[in-house]
């Protein structure tokens, strides 16, 4: 049932494709190129975005740093910065008239990979958090106390222990960049999205994107089907009560360069798209350009966003449940849909989504209830992967255990399955929330009339060349992302 | 935390009871393929001047198109309101003719041939250049293309601008010729961009000797405080090169408010909104008597070229592919 939704846009893309027939407008020789460039992007972007979420996410779990919540929710933050946005940004900074420096502007794969790597490390960040968290600390102070150093520890205890974690955010990092149009776009990568979008834009006749977009879906599928092959399925959950962690005291230069390595990637990840927006707000104010009212779009990202969020964890929960307690056949067809959906390019999911509604849910055209259900058949992966981590963690003996002693399913679910999977949820709702905020295709296609969000103000200002309002309304999205996202951080994720 | 969630709810349901309009009578749902960052004032003016209340929706003019196609009889949609001759061709197949008093208005060449759209506002093709590069300004389109620009010409082909002007070249000179062309700008390093915007930004900076994009980027740029360095340049040939692309608008054919749709209409091609179009837009006024923009020679001195714009949308798949298959996309 939880599935339902995410189950809409690949299966409705599979009907209309068999509806109409396939047409390819690419010559297969350019497909070859696009989808090894594709692939090119999507690996490279893996590794370094994983890597500097886990950085991120250790430091501002494990070490003792001033202000450590606020870390944490600034490293989460940059998830929200639209990706041409982003794109902008790095354009602005460099170049002949550059912000920052005077060198030409990395076009085509080492900007885009530069600009997905820093702004999808957040995916990573906050489903690694968890994980974090719930390592039983006795196996790390165990090896600690034989000596092993602090590095060893990490590599060989630590690792091994977040490797579900790990797969998770690398399949969130890796099939996003796969399903990103706007940093490839701006930055002049060719890629298969790139095309699709070309096509969608560009013609009537919608069956050569459609026809693309299925065989990004099995792309994806076949990453996955990989992936589940080469599988660790090894028990991570601990039979001892979980207890704190002290935090790590670091001092001289290990202090010094976490806190360092954390400013920088903030300032690079947050401080240059601030940087860039508040110049071209304070010459355009300079020319008395109006930036007018963006209260009534900012209410309407936050409301959306955090409703989103809410509805996507709650069908998280049940696919978490199935996919890590009952690994078999049917949780293999659960994850393929979820992540397949996922991969999809928005716009491929939002025309599919049309289709489906205008053929067989005509009442809910054009409403927010569809959207919303859209926004979770699109983000569930990110809501599930954190909350898989999670369970993973728990053990099932806990969940026995409090069946033997009288409990029914219900309240074993609410008072001892719920709880454990809860730092896995909120990170999810984390992570959906930030990701709606900045949603611009299918928004465009699914909203009811006039509602009218942040991240379409952004793009339809920047496209028209209202710099001053385009800038102004970023500015406005990562102001009004902060206070939630700080709440829910900073009571829910960090102790 | 339940707070927010509860906040969250009432907010999002208030707004979305907002986001339309208020009143009690069904207001008039126009599509909008005109940014509201362009046009929302005007619709604002016409719903203080008539007592119509407008419920609209902003998107891009071609996925507006679509969409009309795939509601088709069933579009909620009472008036599309496009940014191209090929957007609005697509979906009149589903527009009510306009009466001929409407289509008089403006010049044969800016409405459809059987009258289901018209013409609202002129939007020119130019080469706009960095007026401190000495690169020779091409004569005809097919100097764009000289190896002096290698390297230096911006375009967009993924938007919906340049393949409108794809389209009109495949009128003019058939598929083989346009194949042609695109093959020798391909091999020519193009520097290739998402939009308009910032091909006349890299203009303005030196990034680029220039490149083709719609006239109105560089006034709009030059509102932004930029653009000094920039100039607009209208290829004198007669060829696509300066090739005029109406915006327009249409009625939906199974509207049930026709009046109000037409008084929108009107309104679109009177003085007000015309003026609105020239000060505002920087676009080209369609009626007689109303002033050009500032900073652009008259519509009726630049050398456009003689194709119907209602064919346009017959060819814009074939438009699409041809850009694919040169490699530009």
């Amino acid at each position: 049932m939880a599935l339902l939704p995410a189950l809409i846009p690949p299966v409705s893309l599979l009907f209309q494709v068999i509806g109409t027939g396939t047409t390819l407008a690419v010559p297969p020789g350019r497909l070859a190129e696009l989808m090894l460039n594709t692939a090119l992007l999507t690996v490279a972007v893996t590794i370094t975005a994983v890597a500097i979420g886990l950085a991120t996410a250790w430091t501002t779990t494990r070490v003792a740093l001033p202000f450590r919540k606020g870390w944490m929710t600034l490293a989460a933050l940059p998830l929200v910065v639209p990706s041409y946005v982003a794109a902008l940004s790095l354009i602005a900074a460099t170049g002949p008239s550059g912000v920052i420096v005077d060198t030409p502007t990395p076009y085509g794969f080492v900007g885009s990979w530069l600009v997905l790597s820093v702004f999808t490390a957040p995916l990573a960040h906050l489903t690694l958090i968890p994980g974090l968290r719930t390592i039983d600390p006795a196996t790390e102070e165990a090896a600690t106390g034989l000596g092993a150093s602090r590095w060893r520890v990490f590599a060989t205890v630590t690792l091994p222990q977040l490797k579900p974690a790990l797969v998770s955010s690398g399949l969130l990092v890796g099939l996003y960049t796969i399903s990103d149009f706007g940093a490839v776009s701006l930055l002049r990568y060719d890629t298969f999205t790139r095309a699709i979008y070309t096509l969608y834009r560009g013609q009537i006749d919608r069956r050569p994107a459609a026809t693309l977009s299925l065989i990004l879906m099995a792309l994806a599928i076949v990453i996955l089907l990989v992936e589940r092959r080469y599988r660790a399925r090894v028990p991570l959950h601990s039979r001892r009560p979980r207890r704190a962690r002290p935090l790590l005291a670091l001092s001289g230069w290990p202090r010094a360069a976490s806190i360092s390595a954390l400013t920088l990637y903030i300032l690079v990840a947050l401080g240059l798209p601030l940087l860039v927006m508040a110049v071209s707000v304070a010459r355009g104010l300079d020319s008395e350009q109006i930036v007018g009212s963006l209260g009534p779009e900012a209410v309407r990202s936050l409301g959306v966003a955090i409703i989103a969020a809410l509805v996507t964890v709650v069908l998280a929960f049940p696919v978490a449940m199935v996919t890590t307690r009952r690994p078999g056949r049917l949780s293999g067809w659960v994850e393929s849909a979820m992540w397949g959906a996922y991969s999809l390019p928005h716009i491929t999911v939002g025309v599919a989504a049309v289709g489906f509604t205008l053929s067989t849910a005509r009442s809910l055209y054009q409403t927010l209830i569809y959207l919303v259900i859209i926004y979770g058949a699109i983000f569930l992966p990110q809501a599930a992967g954190a909350t898989q981590d999670s369970l993973v963690r728990a053990s099932p003996d806990l969940e026995d255990a409090s069946r033997g002693l009288g409990r029914g399913p219900v309240a074993t679910l609410m008072r001892v399955t719920l709880p454990l999977a809860w730092p896995g949820l909120v990170a999810g709702a984390a992570l959906v929330f930030l990701s709606v905020m900045k949603e611009l295709p299918a928004t465009l296609l699914l909203r009811p009339n006039g509602f009218e969000t942040l991240a379409i103000r952004i793009w339809s200002s920047t496209a028209e060349g209202f710099i001053t309002r385009a800038s102004a309304a970023g500015l406005v999205l990562l102001a009004v992302s902060i206070v939630p996202l700080f709440l829910v951080m900073s009571r829910e994720l960090s102790d | 935390m339940r707070k927010l969630v509860a906040g969250a709810l009432l907010v999002t349901l208030v707004s979305a009871a907002c986001g339309g309009a208020g009143g009690d009578a069904r207001p008039l749902v126009v599509y909008s393929g005109r940014a509201e960052e362009l046009v929302g004032p005007l619709f604002e003016q016409f719903e203080a001047e008539s007592g119509i209340d407008l419920e609209i929706r902003y998107a891009d003019s071609s996925e507006l198109a679509a969409t009309l196609l795939a509601e088709g009889e069933e579009t909620a949609a009472d008036v599309f309101f496009a940014q191209d001759p090929a957007s609005l061709g697509a979906a009149a197949g589903l527009m009510a003719p306009l009466p001929e008093e409407t289509l008089g208005l403006v010049d044969a060449r800016f409405h459809d041939r059987d009258g289901r759209w018209v013409g609202t506002s002129g939007r020119v093709r130019v080469v706009v250049y960095n007026t401190d590069t000495d690169l020779p300004l091409p004569e005809t389109i097919d100097d764009a293309t000289d190896p002096a620009w290698a390297g230096q010409m911006g375009v967009a082909p993924t938007n919906g601008s340049f393949l409108a002007f794809v389209s009109a070249m495949i009128l003019e000179r058939g598929e083989e010729g346009t194949r042609e062309w695109l093959e020798a700008l391909a091999a020519n390093d193009p520097v290739e961009f998402d939009g308009n915007a910032p091909i006349v930004e890299a203009t303005d900076t030196g990034e680029l000797g220039g490149g083709l994009v719609n006239h109105y980027y560089l006034l709009r740029l030059r509102a932004e405080g930029q653009g000094d360095n920039a100039e607009n340049y209208f290829i004198p040939a007669g060829d696509v090169g300066s090739l005029v692309m109406p915006a327009g608008v249409g009625i939906m054919g199974n509207t049930d408010s026709p009046e109000a749709a037409q008084e929108l209409v009107d309104f679109l091609l009177a003085d007000e909104a015309q003026t609105f179009f020239a000060t505002e837009t920087f676009e080209f006024p369609l009626i007689d008597g109303v002033p050009q923009p500032d900073g652009v020679p008259p519509l009726s001195e630049i050398d456009a070229p003689d194709i119907d714009l209602s064919d346009l949308a017959a060819v814009l798949d074939q438009a699409t592919r041809l850009v694919a298959e040169a490699g530009l996309v």
